[in-house]
Formats: structure tokens, C-alpha cells, sequence
């Protein structure tokens, strides 16, 4: 579903691109809705792109929420690339990282 | 950069001075110990195998290319790429502007830094050429892993012509020898130097 999803977000992506309205959001908002889950898309100027999968029963998550928890997905991001022992690339293993995400999860449910 | 793990930010513009000090003593002893010349003289120019300079600048410079767009609206074109990198990193890093940018709208690039503070210690005019391309390894490097980042490869070459100015190109043609470069460079009018940076592909 994750890679279903990096589909949409390239596709946005490009639409972007194309549309001369002066639509520079990096948050993307909702990609698509399926029963079960709601797909969030977020790509940094480095092309990173965030993908968050939320359940659709938690009906209470606002898009602010949304919005937020990508800024500090985003930052942690840029802490752990600054990380002179992280290799770009590899796959992330910083305690920092991996606790603010899980804190952020925790809030949300 | 604040202990403790607090989040980092650009400080405020006055406490920012004595970080250029700082960095400018760092880049002067990593130039006097990790500087290795090009083992084999005749390989003919700027397209020299990445010396330890040039990966710690990429090292750098990817990171750079990270952070400092954090709060940047999304970069629509190349362009947008480069003037980011003639304004916000060069001020981040060198606390000043690049002072021109030109281009041929084919992949080369063309930046001018008329007073590069890492050359302007060194005496001004011809005195100290030779030296020079030491010290502008490490900022190859790092242009170099900002472009990456930020989705470009390139290739970054240096050239001085008068200290302390120097000019960065993105060259098209493969195989540009430092001969080369440098009659170019005579047809501009000095002084600066030139950093040639070549996006091969995105």
C-alpha cells in the first residue's frame, strides 16, 4: 500500500510541476482514502518523501496534526542526516529518531 | 551549536562572527593535513580522482543540502537549485553572497565569488596561485554534496585566476583540462576564480 501510495505522491509531484499555480507546499496532503487507512505524503526538497498511514477508525486526527507531525518527522530527518556517523542511504537505526517517532505514535492513538 | 542535543538553528547574526573564524582555522588545518596532490601529473586537468578534501565536503554538503532548505518552499526547476545555492548556502556557510551567477540554460553553470573568504587571508593577485586549488577543495566537495542532495549529479572543478576571486562552471564537455579552463578564464575580465561544476544528470 506504502508503494501504491509513493505512486500518488510522484504523480502529484509532477502535477505540481506542470500547474502554474504558485503551489510550493512540501505537505501533501491526503493522497487517497481506502476503507481501512487514510495515506498522508510529504517530500522534502531533497525528494525524500514521508508517507504516513493512519487508520480510519481514528477519526479525530485534524489536518494541523498531520501537518506537524511531518515538521517533526521532517526535522528529526535532518538531524539524523547531519549525523556524521550516519551514511546517507543506510537504513536509519538513531535511538533519537526511532523515540520520536514512536512518541508520535503514541500520542496519536 | 547549542549542547545537549537541543535543536540546532542559525544563530543570530552577531554570534555568527566568531564562527567564521573558527572555520576558516578548521579549513586551514585539514588543508595542511589531509591535502594529497594528484599522484600522477599527467592526467591532464580538473577531472582528478575526489581527494579527502573534496568526500568530507560532499559529507558536508549533503547534510547542508538537507538542512538548510528545511524551510524553503519546494525548488521548481534547476535554477531555483542554483540560486539556493548562490544565496542561502553560500551566506550559511560563507556569510556572504555568491556575487554572479550565469548560465546557459544547458546545465552550465557559472558562479562568481569576487572576494572568497577562504582565499582572502592569502595575499591578493598572482603571489600565491599554486596554492590556491588546496583550499578550494573542500568547497568543491561541498557544492558538490549539496547538488546531490538536492537531486543533481554534478561535477565541481576549481580554477583561480587573481586571488582571492573565483568563479564556479558547470562544463558540458567532457575531458576540460585546467589549460583549458584557465585560457577561458583569462577572456573574462579578472579578478576571480573559477569553480567548474558540471550537472551531469538528475
Amino acid at each position: 500500500m506504502v508503494h501504491t501510495s509513493l505512486d500518488v505522491v510522484d504523480e502529484k509531484i509532477s502535477t505540481m510541476g506542470k500547474a502554474l499555480v504558485d503551489q510550493r507546499e512540501l505537505y501533501l496532503g491526503l493522497l487517497y482514502p481506502t476503507e481501512d487507512y487514510k495515506v498522508y505524503g510529504y517530500v522534502t526538497n531533497s525528494k525524500v518523501k514521508f508517507v504516513m498511514v493512519v487508520d480510519s477508525s481514528n477519526t479525530a486526527l485534524r489536518d494541523n496534526e498531520i501537518r506537524s507531525m511531518f515538521r517533526k518527522l521532517h526535522n528529526s530527518y535532518t538531524d539524523v542526516m547531519c549525523n556524521p556517523f550516519y551514511n546517507p542511504g543506510d537504513r536509519i537505526q538513531s535511538r533519537a529518531f526511532d523515540s520520536m517517532v514512536t512518541s508520535m505514535m503514541i500520542q496519536v492513538c | 551549536m547549542r549542547a545537549g542535543g537541543a535543536r540546532w538553528s542559525l544563530p543570530a547574526r552577531g554570534s555568527r562572527m566568531a564562527d567564521a573564524v573558527l572555520f576558516e582555522f578548521l579549513h586551514t588545518e585539514m588543508v595542511a593535513e589531509l591535502w594529497t596532490p594528484d599522484p600522477d601529473p599527467g592526467s591532464g586537468g580538473p577531472e582528478m580522482s575526489p581527494s579527502v578534501l573534496e568526500s568530507v565536503g560532499f559529507r558536508v554538503g549533503q547534510a547542508l543540502g538537507e538542512r538548510l532548505p528545511r524551510d524553503i518552499p519546494a525548488f521548481r526547476e534547476e535554477l531555483d537549485v542554483l540560486k539556493f545555492l548562490c544565496k542561502d548556502l553560500w551566506v550559511a556557510v560563507f556569510q556572504k553572497q555568491m556575487d554572479g551567477l550565469r548560465t546557459n540554460h544547458q546545465g552550465t553553470y557559472v558562479l562568481q565569488d569576487n572576494s572568497f573568504p577562504l582565499l582572502v587571508p592569502m595575499a591578493s593577485g598572482l603571489q600565491y596561485l599554486e596554492e590556491a586549488p588546496k583550499f578550494l577543495a573542500f568547497t568543491c566537495g561541498l557544492l558538490c554534496g549539496a547538488l546531490h542532495t538536492l537531486g543533481f549529479q554534478s561535477l565541481v572543478t576549481a580554477s583561480v585566476a587573481a586571488l582571492p576571486a573565483w568563479d564556479m562552471i558547470d562544463m558540458f564537455q567532457v575531458g576540460f583540462t585546467r589549460g583549458g579552463l584557465q585560457r577561458w578564464a583569462r577572456t573574462c575580465s579578472p579578478p576571480w576564480v573559477l569553480l567548474g561544476c558540471r550537472l551531469l544528470s538528475r
